[in-house]
């Protein structure tokens, strides 16, 4: 779409910040999640990004979402015997999500997104000056 | 002194004036403004499909619909000044004195 592509590609930036802004939405949703369904609490998840099309050429490139991995750090153990879900010992595995990580995350992605529109911003007004080439 | 009426020297060879030449290639001017109009409007209604979806609660990212409307108004500019340069082509001929 030749004069449009740079505004693709900062579309498809705006869509991966979007998508991890979701999965620390979720994240912050379940921070005290203990029931999964695949058992155990709930794992904190982070989005994970791949550059669209290998080494970058005019009008294919941007970034795509790659998938959604799970952190493997162990679960927060925290004493609560009054828990339904305490084991004997009334520990109660809690999820390992960080509220104050989640919230440094959500401020890069916010500023991610940010410096996307002001690209695309910053193509409008090129293709605004190319526009006025025409005028006398 | 003798003024030469004018003779066959400039009206001998008709077949030689280049009328309108409705393209080597198939299309004339007519079909690429045709072609260029239809795809400012295919822009312009696809901005529109979005925005109708977004607002019917689809799920269509903000950005999405915001970014196609810009493309549209984009594309329509374009096609205003194209048109503008037309008319000032048009102009320029019907001010030719004769």
């Amino acid at each position: 779409m030749g004069s449009f592509s740079s505004i693709d590609i900062s579309a498809s930036g705006l869509f991966a910040q979007r998508t991890r802004l979701d999965a620390i939405a979720n994240n912050i949703a379940n921070v005290a999640t203990t029931r999964t369904d695949s058992g155990g609490p709930y794992r904190r998840q982070q989005v994970v990004f791949r550059a669209h099309g290998g080494p970058f050429q005019a009008g294919r490139a941007g970034v795509q979402v790659e998938g959604v991995t799970e952190a493997d750090d162990p679960p927060k153990v925290v004493h609560d015997p009054s828990h339904p879900d305490a084991g004997p010992d009334g520990n109660v595995a809690m999820p390992n999500v960080n509220v104050v990580e989640e919230m440094v995350d959500m401020i890069t992605a916010t500023r991610a997104y940010e410096a996307n529109v002001q690209a695309i911003t910053a193509a409008r007004a090129m293709i605004g000056k190319a526009l006025e080439i025409g005028k006398a | 002194m003798r003024i030469e009426s004018i003779g066959p020297q400039f009206i001998g060879k008709p077949a030689e004036v280049a009328g309108p030449s409705p393209a080597q290639d198939g299309a004339g001017f007519g079909d690429t403004i045709k072609k260029a109009v239809l795809e400012v409007n295919d822009v312009q209604r696809e901005a529109d499909v979005l925005a109708t979806r977004l607002a019917a609660g689809d799920a269509v990212e903000i950005h999405q619909a915001m970014i196609a409307m810009q493309k549209a108004s984009t594309a329509f500019q374009f096609a205003v000044q194209v048109r503008n340069k037309i008319i000032e082509a048009y102009q320029e001929i019907m001010r030719m004195q004769v």
